[in-house]
């Protein structure tokens, strides 16, 4: 986070503000009384508004001057008089922003943009009055104004020591110069206010828990289910906390002062912008936008003209819609292609752009080839992981593995196994348990297997020496190594193949028999569990890939099409997979000096 | 896939006492008359003749025998949409347009032997109840069995009448006066090719050759007392009676478009009935000197003297009374252009308006194919787009913010980009309401 944010608690006796930048918090003092609280006071003296404690002070010298609170201000929706003059009440509290404002301006010494305010959790969502205030603190000079309910940051104050489990509900005594229980579902940045309420016929302990039980009760939370009693504000220091726990079976969780609760917690609120985020979908599987500009900006969408899902040729009359100056309009589709929903319905204003989701016509595919978006190169292999998207790297003399995402070539992880000398080679497989696995034998160490999620060893057999070939059965999860074995003597080695368990490292067989391998089919020279295959085709059976003698192959099986061939310019295996929910197609070439892996889009 | 854009249309002027209408196909344009009689305006009354409705020249004629059973005059009721009754039963003014539409619909299915799905129909300009009624006209076409509408307002319609040509050169100004049976409509416009540019318009909705035939209507009642007494307690007498004098005095004026004098009888048996054309035009003053105020102050708004005019051109019914000549000529001084058949102006002009106005085809965006749009999944469902905080054509980087939204409780979330690109356009704006799924912007990975 690095934009400044101004955090305003206001109240109806007194506000707190803080400022906080670089993840650190600062109260923010009032400069007449050099205190971090703030008389919520203004006066109007000699043409110039006062706030806070210089209105305070002025109140001693000329009482009729001093003014309500801003909120109880806003929360009546009166105007204040003042020396006869009607101020209205959203100009008043703007004016208290603004001094704020101006206060943090002045001590962190650049432009603070973005203000958090407390509201009260009384107010229902959404609410005028919620509205009201996020314009007051525009016009008070700030672009992003936020809210949050003074019961939820209550919930978030450090010391308040409300640690509770996420989805926990919680009740919050707030006693400032009101009095309001609230239960909040607390879920970080997700909390949310189930209920709240004022208290009713008087400020004691049989008011607190009548509002506390009825808050309750529209929350459908048993008091036992309650993670914590959380007392905020002034008055909590009353010690009505022992008395409320008891009517509630619950111990109260209060923190050092508790004024202040509600202020830091909008302050951990406002450090923890960087949670209230959320990241973009992955575009849609071969959906591609059709996109008209409305003529005269907006009009009223008549019909449309062809069913989504309704295959039309370029230049099709996709919709009718009516103008502002009640023209029809005909939109014309680019290409071919079907309308993939949903699209707006009759009647709805669309423009001044209207966009929609046409799925692509797979033989647009033969007109136009597709395109090879990036390729990746090893002197070693590749395995494509289960979710057909992580894309794992083993360098040739498997000293290093690489991470990606196929999809947008982003570097996920890898590590470095710890290297060794001598000849040495290595692959990746997939254990039992569905882990990427990398083998590695060199003439030193013998034959080593690492997690490569964790890049911890977990095996090491020594006695694998001198190792020509390496096959695993992934369901059994054992190893069959060839090669001359550290038993043979002399110059005369004989090729014998050696099984060892992969989690104990034990030998289990040993044979000499020239046709093994064609008697042990589990036993593999790659990865069974790769998602490189020589067969695939996408969720919705609209394209299949297949590897043949002359390259890949793509095909749109319905209606029996070849729509394009991709040729390696040197012999080479192939596979192929399709990246679930986007419109890429993986291919991976092995040639006899690396693999290559190329992401096309389709 | 079905489009009636390339099939025959009508363009409809719906009158207050005429309807008239053209029937455009591929190759040709012409009049879509009245089937009865032939005539080039249809009446625009309707006569309920049991479950049926009558259009036309049969409703014209079904309603002097029982006028309690027809609807004249309803047009001025559409605004409000507000309800006739036709021999007991109510009829909403919405309802008897849908049924004139359909009247003509099938008709010129008729002629041409094939569906006719699209209508261009005339509407006064202007807001207030006028939008209103614009609303009820495309609503009661629809209704009609018309796929695709289209309305466009009368003044634009008669501008495309008025074209910049000999003696009319471009960029000056000339008044178009507009007499129909219900309203009188004045519009200055400046010359132009192939249409002319509004200044400003006027209308008057009370003001129409409809109302001198009331004017000649009592006079004519005053002059045949004994032969309009009812029967004592006899309603549908005196309703007959009474649409009688109207239809009368209608005849009289057309009359008295050709000729100098007219004598003519109310009834077999009744003395004839004699009028002149000063004795019409002495009738029509009221409601002529109305129009010609009109066009004075709509001329003094934009200091525009008379002298300035390169031409007054008539258009509509009513300006085929010779008394209007005469007053205009006397009024302005200016040269005054009649077309041969004035109440065809504005259906003709709105004829002319829909040749010249484009094909209605809206290519796509081209291009668009290679992005994708940007969807996200919104805490709760729904919220508004506070901003954007890149520009379109702006590059972006992976995890970078690219707007912010504001959840109902007023909390901000930021929305970041998977991957990089660069924002190509933005289909929403700040203060939108935005759902999860929904696409956001364009973007060029």
């Amino acid at each position: 986070m690095t934009e400044p944010i101004l955090v305003v608690d206001v109240g109806n006796a007194c506000s707190r503000a803080a400022i906080v930048a670089q993840n650190r918090t600062a109260l923010l003092r009032d400069p007449a009384s050099e205190r971090p609280v703030w008389p919520s006071s203004m006066a109007f003296d000699n043409g110039a508004w006062l706030v806070g404690a210089a209105a305070e002070q002025l109140r001693k010298a000329s009482p009729r001057r001093l003014l309500d609170g801003p909120r109880r201000t806003l929360e009546n929706d009166a105007p204040l008089v003042i020396d006869g003059r009607d101020v209205p009440a959203a100009e008043a509290l703007g004016v208290y922003l603004s001094a704020i404002g101006a206060e943090a301006r002045r001590v962190y010494r650049a432009a603070i943009r973005r203000l958090v305010l407390t509201v009260p959790a009384v107010w229902p969502t959404p609410d005028p009055r919620r509205d009201a205030l996020i314009e007051i603190g525009q016009a008070a000079g700030f672009t992003d104004v936020e809210l949050i309910d003074d019961a939820v940051a209550i919930t978030l104050d450090p010391r308040s020591g409300a640690d509770v489990p996420d989805g926990a509900p919680v009740l919050v005594a707030d006693l400032g110069a009101s009095w309001t229980v609230s239960c909040v579902r607390v879920d970080g940045v997700h909390s949310q206010v189930l209920a709240s309420r004022a208290t009713t016929g008087g400020r004691d302990l049989d008011a607190l828990a009548a509002a506390a039980f009825e808050v309750l009760r529209e929350s459908a939370i048993a008091p036992v289910d309650l993670a914590a009693v959380v007392p905020a504000g002034g008055d909590s220091r009353l010690g009505l906390a022992a008395g409320l726990e008891e009517r509630l079976g619950h111990k109260s969780r209060g923190g050092a002062d508790p004024e202040f609760a509600a202020v830091r917690g909008a302050a951990r609120w406002a450090e923890r912008t960087a949670e209230r985020r959320i990241s973009a979908w992955a575009a849609p599987w071969r959906t591609e936008p059709v996109v008209w500009d409305v003529p005269g900006g907006r009009a009223r969408l008549l019909n449309w003209e062809v069913r989504p899902g309704e295959r039309y040729p370029a230049g099709a009359v996709l919709a009718q819609v009516r103008t502002d100056d009640q023209l029809v309009a005909r939109l014309a589709a680019p290409r071919a292609g079907r309308l993939n929903g949903p699209l707006p319905q009759p009647g709805a204003l669309v423009g001044p752009v209207l966009a929609v989701g046409a799925r692509r016509d797979p033989v647009t595919l033969a007109a136009e080839s597709p395109t090879v978006l990036r390729s990746v190169e090893t002197a070693g292999t590749y395995l494509l992981g289960a979710d057909q998207i992580t894309l794992y790297e083993c360098s040739a003399r498997a000293d290093e593995v690489r991470i990606w995402s196929a999809g947008t070539g982003e570097a996920l992880g890898g590590f470095t196994p710890e290297p060794t000398g001598g000849s040495a080679g290595g692959r990746l497989f997939v254990d039992p348990q569905g882990r990427v696995t990398l083998i590695g034998w060199d003439d030193e160490m013998g034959l080593r297997v690492w997690d490569v999620a964790s890049g911890t060893l977990t095996a090491q057999i020594a006695e694998a020496f001198d190792v020509r070939r390496v096959l695993v059965d992934e369901t059994g999860w054992r190893v069959a190594v060839e090669g001359a074995g550290r038993q043979s003597v002399g110059r005369y080695r004989r090729t014998a193949i050696t099984v060892f368990d992969l989690d104990t490292g034990s030998v289990e067989d040993k044979i000499s028999d020239p046709v093994w391998e064609q008697r042990n089919p589990a036993f593999r020279p790659r990865s069974a569990a790769d998602a490189f295959v020589a067969q695939a085709a996408t969720a919705d059976g609209q394209l299949r890939a297949g590897v043949q003698s002359a390259g890949v192959v793509l095909s749109d099986p319905a209606e029996g099409l070849e729509l394009h061939r991709m040729v390696p310019p040197a012999p080479a295996a192939a596979g192929v997979a399709f990246v679930p929910g986007s419109d890429l197609l993986l291919v991976n070439w092995e040639f006899e000096t690396g693999s290559r892996v190329d992401v096309i889009g389709l | 896939m079905s489009s009636d854009f390339d099939g025959p249309r009508l363009v409809i002027d719906v009158g207050h006492s005429a309807t008239t209408v053209l029937l455009l196909t591929a190759d040709r344009m012409q009049l879509l008359t009245e089937p009865l009689t032939g005539a080039p305006a249809w009446p625009s009354a309707l006569f309920r003749d049991g479950e049926q409705l009558l259009t036309g020249a049969a409703a014209q004629e079904r309603r002097s025998a029982d006028p309690g059973s027809a609807a004249a005059g309803w047009t001025r009721g559409l605004a409000a949409d507000e309800l006739y009754l036709l021999g007991g039963r109510p009829f909403r003014a919405g309802e008897l347009f849908a049924a004139l539409l359909n009247a003509l619909r099938r008709e010129a299915e008729r002629v041409t032997g094939t569906p006719v799905t699209r209508a261009l129909l005339t509407v006064p300009a202007g807001g207030g109840d006028h939008e209103t009624r614009r609303a009820r006209t495309l609503a009661a076409a629809e209704a009609a069995g018309f796929t695709t509408v289209e309305s466009l307002d009368e003044p634009t319609a008669a501008a495309h009448v008025l074209a910049a040509g000999a003696g009319l050169p471009e960029g000056d100004l000339a008044l178009m006066y507009g007499l129909g049976g219900g309203s009188f409509d004045a519009t200055l416009v400046r010359l132009g090719w192939p249409a002319s540019h509004i200044v400003e318009h006027v209308r008057l909705g009370d003001c129409g050759a409809a109302d001198i035939d009331v004017l000649v209507g009592r006079q004519v009642a005053a002059s045949n007392r004994q032969w309009l007494t009812p029967p004592a307690g006899d309603e549908a007498a005196a309703l007959r009676l009474n649409a009688a004098v109207t239809d009368f005095a209608q005849r009289i004026r057309h009359q008295l478009s050709d000729a100098a004098a007219t004598e003519d009888f109310l009834m077999p048996g009744a003395p004839a009935y004699r009028l002149t054309r000063p004795g019409l035009a002495a009738l029509a003053a009221p409601v002529l000197h109305r129009t010609v105020l009109a066009c004075r102050q709509l001329l003094a708004r934009h200091g525009v003297p008379a002298t300035r005019l390169a031409a007054i051109l008539l258009t509509g019914g009513g300006t085929r009374m010779p008394a209007v000549v005469e007053m205009l000529a006397a009024e302005f001084g200016r040269p005054l252009r009649r077309i041969d058949e004035p109440e065809l102006a504005v259906v003709r002009g709105a004829a002319r308006w829909s040749l010249v106005s484009g094909p209605r085809l809206v290519p796509a965006v081209t291009g668009a194919e290679r992005l994708t749009p940007l969807v996200f999944t919104v805490p709760g469902g729904a919220a508004q787009l506070q901003r954007w905080l890149v520009e379109p054509g702006q590059a972006y980087a992976s995890g970078q913010t690219l707007g912010r939204i504001r959840l109902p409780g007023g909390a901000l979330w930021d929305l970041t980009a998977a991957t990089g690109g660069r924002l190509e356009r933005t289909l929403s704006g700040p203060g939108a309401q935005v759902v999860s799924g929904q696409w956001l912007a364009l973007v060029d990975r």
